[in-house]
């Protein structure tokens, strides 16, 4: 990693990173606003009527906050949140610099290639980080707001953490992507692809009929959100997420390191 | 300290260089000189190692410039035709961050880079316009110590005052003994600044010599007044080559003594003969033919 790189790029992302905290704590606040009786009467009942719909989200009931979680945020909202940020992240960071020459302006100077995609690449971890992280305090705030303070925090701590490492891979995927595509628009469009690949395995492998093996192509795989309420040793599954985004962005370093700017 | 060798680099869409060799030593300022698409940011991107050559190598410290970039780069300063920067950024700290990550900063350079160049450094690189940003490229280049200096097109778009600064400031670093090339379109910014040029045309070396000589090659060019315009035109039929033709003047430019040319008028009834070197411009000129933009 490079240092002075590093805190340069994170100080042209700090509005983008302050906005999507913000989005990610409103977002834990209102998954517990969710929980309150009256909004889980509702949810209830609007699952008995799609229960397709549900069922593709990942919801699978509200028997306690942490399973509750599981079913509004944790099934859909925040791997999409995830992988989406992620592509948007390395496009800004990697594919759009390559398109305007200022990533030949990082060249110019004493760094090999591949130490610059990587430092880049921590920048996608720390944005994957700061949001689980704000979600996490959305919680809570949710909690002592809607339900008095009483809550598993540890647990819900567990599955923040557990989703985020779990969807590090993608964004390892999208810097590979960014850093080899020839340019700006064909790294947008190979990004929506994997984008796409992924939710579109995630979610109909829940579905009655479907292989559920579809689901362990896409890195939330990874993720054992309902063993994760009760066993931190599950979260050790989702810090594999971590080594393998780290081969994944290392083969976007090389791929870059070979070619012409 | 720079050495190209038979240096090739080809494009799918056209364009590119084709077999350059060329050479600065210590001291040495090369003025690279073409017309738009000629091949001289071809060369750069090659001596920074941006691309790697098809054919040949270029080579900087004895080092090729794609396979052992990083290892060159501390040593070479580096300013790009239009910088990118990024738009949130303020001059100040992107050169700050400049100084951090490539290192060699000298700050009494950069104090006096920012006071001639009159580089704002408080705004954001998106208010500060084209000339703005290049100014501050130009200054991250300079401001530091580095044995080798890479730039593209550096005097585009810069008033007469900032390419007086900035031509003060090239000549100051050749002094130190440091290995320059500049690319350019224009002829005389080459001429005050370096001690070589190569003029490069369609992707190939056309000329390379010092500066001084580039006097030597310039024609003599006469303006002839001929009594009435068939004198002109019978003239015109008889000199055949480097003659232009306006009713009863003609335009002659020949290489070398104008001995041929007087014998040649003695036949004819001429009013006035006006002669004369042709400037560094024109001289440029012929070597590009209809290429220059």
């Amino acid at each position: 990693m490079i240092p002075s790189l590093f805190m340069f790029e994170l100080k042209q992302l700090l509005r983008r990173l302050f906005v999507l905290a913000m989005v990610s704590f409103l977002l834990g606040l209102a998954a517990v606003w969710l929980y309150t009786p009256d909004m889980l009467s509702k949810l209830r009942l609007w699952s008995e009527e799609v229960p397709f719909f549900t069922r593709l989200l990942g919801y699978a009931g509200s028997a306690n906050l942490p399973v509750h979680m599981m079913g509004v945020l944790y099934g859909f909202l925040l791997p999409a949140m995830f992988v989406a940020n992620a592509q948007t992240l390395a496009l800004r960071l990697v594919a759009r610099p390559i398109g305007d020459g200022r990533i030949a302006q990082r060249l110019a100077a004493p760094h090999r290639r591949g130490p610059i995609i990587l430092t880049l690449f921590w920048l996608v971890v720390l944005e994957a980080l700061i949001i689980s992280l704000a979600v996490f305090l959305g919680q809570v705030a949710g909690v002592f707001i809607f339900l008095g303070g009483q809550a598993d925090f540890l647990a819900l701590l567990r599955m923040s953490m557990g989703l985020m490492l779990s969807s590090l891979p993608a964004g390892g995927v999208m810097v590979w992507v960014a850093a080899a595509s020839p340019g700006r628009i064909s790294a947008m469009r190979m990004g929506g692809l994997v984008v796409g690949l992924f939710l579109g395995l995630l979610l109909p492998s829940r579905l009655a009929g479907w292989p559920r093996w579809l689901g362990s192509l896409t890195p939330f795989s990874l993720f054992k959100g309902q063993e994760l309420i009760a066993d931190t040793s599950k979260l050790l599954l989702s810090a594999l997420g971590l080594p393998i985004a780290l081969i994944l962005a290392g083969f976007g370093a090389w791929a870059f390191s070979r070619r012409d700017l | 300290m720079i050495r190209c060798e038979g240096l090739s680099k080809f494009y799918e869409g056209g364009g590119g260089i084709a077999g350059l060799s060329l050479q600065v030593k210590a001291g040495e300022a090369l003025g690279v000189l073409g017309p738009t698409d000629a091949g001289k940011s071809t060369l750069v991107r090659l001596l920074m190692g941006f691309c790697r050559p098809d054919a040949g190598s270029a080579q900087i410290f004895g080092k090729d410039c794609f396979g052992k970039r990083h290892e060159i780069q501390r040593e070479v300063a580096y300013a790009a035709a239009s910088p990118a920067i990024e738009s949130r950024a303020t001059g100040d700290s992107w050169l700050r961050f400049q100084a951090r990550y490539h290192g060699g900063y000298n700050p009494e350079k950069a104090r006096r880079l920012s006071e001639r160049l009159d580089i704002g450094l408080t705004g954001r690189a998106i208010s500060l316009g084209e000339t703005g940003r290049k100014k501050l490229g130009l200054m991250a280049a300079l401001m530091t110590d580095a044995q080798v200096t890479i730039l593209d097109e550096p005097f585009y778009g810069l008033d007469s005052m900032e390419k007086n600064a900035l031509s003060d400031f090239i000549r100051e670093r050749r002094g130190e003994g440091k290995a320059m090339l500049i690319t350019s379109r224009v002829l005389e910014e080459v001429q005050r600044t370096c001690t070589q040029v190569a003029i490069i045309r369609q992707g190939r070396l056309v000329l390379s010599q010092p500066v001084e000589a580039l006097a030597l090659t310039r024609q003599k060019v006469y303006h002839i007044t001929f009594k009435d315009a068939a004198q002109a035109a019978a003239f015109a039929a008889e000199w055949e080559t480097a003659v232009e033709v306006i009713g009863s003047r003609a335009l002659v430019a020949i290489p070398a003594s104008p001995q041929v040319l007087i014998q040649t008028l003695a036949k004819y009834t001429v009013f006035d003969l006006v002669g004369g070197r042709e400037d560094s411009e024109e001289s440029f000129l012929r070597f590009h033919g209809d290429d220059v933009v």
